[in-house]
């Protein structure tokens, strides 16, 4: 039987899913472009120090 | 000799009309002179800077609103370079955007950054602009640590002699700036400069000294790396046709600064002193080694109270969800998969932001480029171009960035040696697995009675990496990158205090980065890994973490076909889902473990740590999954693994091929294996359990 957790818990594994689907996906698409790709290589660390304006 | 003391006037300079065209403005200079400082204090931005050469190795833009008259300018934060000869990739994207080539046309103005206290080799780069006939205007950055230095600097006998703007700054205190601008303005507006046309011309023009060097370099294509065996060796010869004019435009130079400056205190004379002890011979090693292990010992005793502090927060948290939540399917993915796959990972980040405070405060002092000073003899003895500190010591924060500070290294076959080996290095998402294994096996043992056995096992793990890596580097450049290393001037730039606020920055910038890892990918991961524990059901809704649950789950299914090709190495099936999920990001193997031991089952205060269960674990023989021996296999395996997406992805962009990463994650996951096999079955044989 389905109760609302159940229904809830479905939409966040979908969710997760999705999301790193679409990650997985950016990462491939970067690395299948050749030359200058528009999404960086960068896994986001900070380790360069990211930018931000005042 | 008489020299006039600069202040900095207090009202604002007249600016000339307003443009209707946006200005662009390239900020060059040599490396380490504060061009990023610069950079960040007329744009707002706050791109990494650090007291040593090589941290930009890309151009960066922002805007500067020059006044209110004006729209905002495009400036350009360039890579340092010495001189307009380039070589290495980042010197080439500098120069080829100074001289309007390649892509993109010539900047209006040039803003030249020299350093005050190291004044004739900055000035080399800055008469080469001159003669090429761009407007340009000459920021005198570090003007406070010259005049801290006692040294004077006629800054107006200065501006007349090069027949160029000299404004003396003070990136950080925002001192200058206003007169910066006005500088530019004023230089932008008029035609542009004859082509050097300083009171005193120099002996030698310069194109004529560049032409038989330029022509030489290779573009920047792909194509490069193919050439460099055909590379001329231009640089290391003595060939009098570049040397000549080198020699007689730093006559000139010095000759000029000989009659503007008066060095009345000795340059620097604190920053020798402490040179003279800290790039000892036998010295300098030794504090390097006390230096690192405080560093670690602090760490550890440091992070205690706020870790505890962090754990109990869940704690409580996964206390009210079991209270206030029925049992069911939500209340076991928030107790059971959520709380401690992301709380696992967040407890973590106090010792993280002491890992980035130490490494901040050691770049901002200075002490950082003594540390390459005192590795490049090792570094050189095994074939490492000097230059692959940087891009090492920045993988020690992410390899990614040390990656592409591997632009700075001319020779592709270093350049690529260096790439190879930068994921060695213990980076902070390695930081997590050691501290678990540690706090589970190795805490509250001390070694001569006040030395923790766990900040010794982490410099040992980091160590580790250093010297797997100068093997690896030895072997690559004897068989594979066999190329001659090229000899290797370092700067040793002046010790400085460092800056609170860039201190400051780069915590708030690791904290950002952290919680926003840990709230999407690590969180992510979470709930599907506890999917993959909790079903199919084998038991009713809100007893998942059953030890017949995870045995029949998917998770369990899939640890137990990797089972035999890791068990040699001391792991069983539930580390080897671990090892899996932590391609994904490092520090998941914390989340899995986590949920595959089943955290919070009892909801007691003490049951939940993750240190506990990993005590309490048993094979089906009834003897410990975990033991010393393993973690440290465990340790060992992190150290030497690739495990990172985010580091292959930025091999394949810099090297354009598949080629290097694959085989980068090949010999790593070998080696890995190997060296965690040997450290597991070697310590069984000589007794340890």
């Amino acid at each position: 039987m389905i109760d609302w957790q159940t229904f809830v818990v479905g939409f966040i594994l979908l969710g997760a899913a999705l999301y790193l689907s679409w990650r997985g996906w950016l990462r491939i698409s970067s690395l299948l472009t050749s030359k200058q790709s528009k999404v960086s290589a960068c896994g986001g660390c900070g380790g360069c120090g990211a930018s931000k304006s005042k | 000799m008489s020299a006039t003391v600069y202040t900095f006037p207090k009202t604002t300079p007249n600016r000339t009309a307003p443009r209707d065209k946006q200005l662009t403005i390239a900020v060059a200079g040599n490396p380490n002179a504060g061009k990023t400082s610069l950079f960040n204090a007329l744009t707002g931005l706050r791109q990494k800077v650090a007291n040593y050469p090589g941290v930009t190795v890309e151009r960066k833009e922002g805007l500067w609103s020059l006044s209110p008259d004006t729209s905002p300018a495009r400036i350009i934060d360039l890579p340092g370079l010495y001189s307009l000869e380039a070589t290495s990739l980042d010197e080439q994207i500098a120069r080829d955007v100074l001289l309007g080539q390649g892509m993109m046309e010539r900047p209006d103005v040039v803003v030249v950054v020299v350093d005050a206290t190291s004044l004739v080799r900055n000035l080399y780069l800055a008469t080469q602009l001159m003669e090429t006939g761009c407007r340009m205007v000459i920021a005198l950055t570090m003007f406070d640590l010259a005049e801290r230095n006692l040294i004077e600097i006629d800054v107006e006998k200065l501006s007349a002699a090069l027949r160029v703007p000299v404004v003396p700054v003070v990136a950080r205190q925002d001192r200058g700036i206003e007169r910066l601008a006005a500088a530019v303005l004023q230089v932008a507006a008029r035609t542009p400069q004859p082509r050097f046309a300083s009171a005193a011309p120099l002996p030698r023009p310069w194109q004529s000294g560049l032409e038989p060097v330029r022509l030489q370099v290779v573009p920047i294509t792909s194509k490069r790396e193919r050439k460099f065996d055909s590379e001329p060796e231009s640089r290391n010869s003595n060939s009098p046709t570049w040397q000549a004019p080198l020699i007689e435009r730093y006559g000139w130079i010095e000759k000029l600064v000989a009659e503007t400056v008066v060095d009345a205190g000795g340059k620097h004379r604190v920053t020798k002193r402490i040179d003279a002890l800290v790039t000892h011979k036998v010295l300098g090693p030794v504090i390097l080694f006390l230096v690192l292990l405080f560093v670690f010992q602090t760490i550890f005793s440091w992070a205690n109270l706020p870790m505890n502090l962090i754990d109990s927060v869940f704690n409580a948290f996964a206390d009210l969800v079991r209270a206030h939540l029925p049992a069911g399917l939500l209340t076991d993915l928030i107790v059971n998969g959520i709380i401690p796959g992301v709380g696992g990972v967040l407890i973590f980040l106090p010792q993280i932001l002491l890992l980035f405070f130490f490494i901040t405060v050691l770049e901002d002092s200075g002490y950082m480029a003594r540390a390459a000073f005192l590795m490049d003899r090792l570094m050189r003895g095994v074939g490492l171009h000097g230059k692959a500190f940087v891009p090492l010591l920045s993988s020690f924060a992410c390899a990614v960035p040390g990656i592409m500070a591997t632009r700075t290294i001319e020779n592709p076959k270093d350049r690529i040696a260096t790439m190879m080996i930068a994921p060695f290095m213990s980076c902070s998402a390695r930081l997590p697995v050691y501290t678990l294994m540690i706090a589970a096996f190795f805490s509250g043992q001390n070694v001569f009675g006040f030395i923790s056995l766990g900040a010794l096992i982490i410099l040992g793990m980091y160590l580790l990496g250093i010297l797997v890596a100068v093997i690896v580097s030895w072997v690559l450049k004897h068989t594979l990158l066999k190329a001659p290393s090229p000899p290797f001037v370092m700067e040793l730039p002046p010790y400085r205090l460092p800056n609170l606020s860039n201190v400051g920055h780069s915590l708030l910038t690791r904290v950002g980065v952290f919680l926003k890892r840990a709230g999407t990918v690590i969180l992510a991961i979470s709930i599907l890994l506890w999917a993959l524990v909790a079903f199919p059901r084998t038991t009713s809704p809100g007893v998942s973490n059953s030890a017949a649950q995870v045995e029949n789950s998917y998770a369990g299914q899939a640890g137990r076909i990797i089972e035999p090709l890791i068990r040699p190495l001391g792991f069983d099936w539930k580390i080897g889902i671990g090892l899996i999920s932590s391609f994904a990001a490092r520090e998941t193997v914390i989340s899995t473990l986590s949920i595959v031991y089943n955290v919070g089952e009892d909801g007691g205060p003490g049951s939940n740590s993750l240190v506990g269960s990993i005590h309490n674990a048993k094979r089906p023989d009834g003897s410990p999954v975990w033991t010393p021996l393993v973690a440290l296999s465990l340790m060992v395996f992190f150290v030497l693994a690739c495990q990172c997406m985010s580091t292959l992805a930025v091999v394949r962009r810099e090297t354009n091929s598949w080629r290097w990463p694959l085989f980068m994650v090949s010999y790593m996951l070998v080696l890995a294996y190997v060296a965690s096999l040997i450290t597991f079955q070697g310590g069984r044989l000589l007794g340890f359990s």
